[in-house]
């Protein structure tokens, strides 16, 4: 009966020690990132060019060595949008003043332009502007410097989306992606180290038991 | 009166059949210890190769869009300290295989040594025994205090 039940307790480690192995990847792909923004299209009016209430924002907090990725595209013509993104003290006073968004100087972040057969070129940029047509993938970490280089300051930051439409429609579309990074990698080492030490575990007390029924044998 | 003892009575004694499991043995951890030491040593020297394929490999998944600049840099940065330590665990792994290997030739010579003084082996395998306890006994000294020595085979 004992035996029985002890055995029963080994083969739920077992399977524990194995669900982690195979749960930890997958996990970590699933979190690697969160996705705060994903809209496509997103509408705004012409009147976020003046005033930034109107606007599109999407608040994120980062920590140190902590970046979002920004996926940004316009594909409607007459259409001209501007990124730009803001600490959430800057946001926060500049909407309750309404301001112009144009005026504000907003956070450096690096924008990559993929080329096929070829490096990506990066550069640093505080505002990122699409007409008609276009797509920008950025990361931003705080700041950059001009080299470029990320830096890293942690805090609550807001990106803001404001346009114009040309002509008698008021309407700005555009397709936005915001995502941080998640807790991924961290939770994908930490379930399989537990697994393997739940494996390994499971092993020395399989030895451990062989040898004592040999030496009961003997 | 006391009988007067020789210096191959003051040897670990061991009956030909455990000296031979000391042999066997001893050879068997010093050949695992060899290869940990060979396998070390390989990474190491290709630890450069390696270096390359892993930078191309993550310039191409930055090219294709696998993932962006920043991802790019920080794998790069992690690459470099994989390395640095493909190069170094040389020396950890080298200095534990040495001391393994010596600690398991000190098996060998003993099992050559019992082989040596047993009674029931003719005189000139005996000889033969112990010029090998020598000899082994000879590299284990050399290993242990002069660093530079080694042998290649070409």
């Amino acid at each position: 009966m004992n035996n029985m039940k002890s055995k029963k307790i080994l083969t739920i480690i077992l399977i524990i020690g194995i669900a982690l192995l195979i749960t930890g990847p997958i996990l970590g792909f699933a979190l690697d990132e969160i996705t705060l923004a994903d809209q496509k299209p997103a509408t705004i009016t012409e009147t976020s060019d003046t005033e930034i209430q109107s606007a599109f924002a999407c608040e994120f907090t980062i920590d140190r060595n902590q970046k979002a990725i920004i996926v940004f595209s316009v594909y409607y013509s007459d259409i001209t949008a501007n990124l730009k993104i803001l600490t959430k003290y800057e946001y926060d006073v500049e909407y309750a003043a309404n301001s112009n968004p144009n005026g504000l100087t907003g956070e450096y972040f690096i924008t990559t332009t993929f080329r096929l057969g070829q490096n990506p070129s990066v550069s640093r940029e505080n505002v990122e502007t699409i007409s008609n047509q276009g797509e920008t993938y950025l990361e931003f970490t705080g700041s950059a410097t001009a080299t470029p280089y990320f830096i890293s300051i942690p805090g609550s930051y807001v990106v803001i989306v404001y346009g114009d439409h040309t002509g008698l429609e008021t309407d700005v579309f555009f397709n936005i992606l915001v995502k941080v990074d998640g807790p991924g990698g961290f939770l994908s080492t930490l379930f399989i180290t537990i697994g393997i030490i739940v494996l390994v575990c499971y092993a020395l007390f399989l030895a451990y038991k062989y040898l004592n029924k040999m030496r009961r044998g003997r | 009166m006391s009988e007067k003892r020789s210096l191959a009575d003051s040897i670990p004694l061991l009956d030909k059949r455990k000296a031979i499991k000391f042999i066997i043995y001893g050879l068997l951890v010093a050949i695992l210890f060899g290869l940990m030491m060979m396998i070390s040593r390989s990474i190491a020297q290709n630890a450069s190769q390696w270096l390359n394929l892993a930078n191309y490999e993550n310039e191409m998944n930055y090219s294709n869009g696998v993932y962006g600049y920043a991802e790019y840099i920080q794998r790069g940065q992690e690459i470099l300290q994989i390395y640095y330590w493909m190069t170094f665990q040389d020396a950890i792994f080298m200095n534990i295989a040495r001391v393994g290997v010596n600690i398991a030739l000190v098996f060998v010579v003993i099992g050559f040594l019992s082989l040596g003084v047993a009674e029931n082996i003719d005189e000139r395998t005996r000889r033969i025994y112990l010029i090998i306890a020598g000899l082994i006994l000879f590299v284990i000294m050399f290993t242990t205090f002069f660093a530079s020595i080694s042998i290649s085979v070409s």
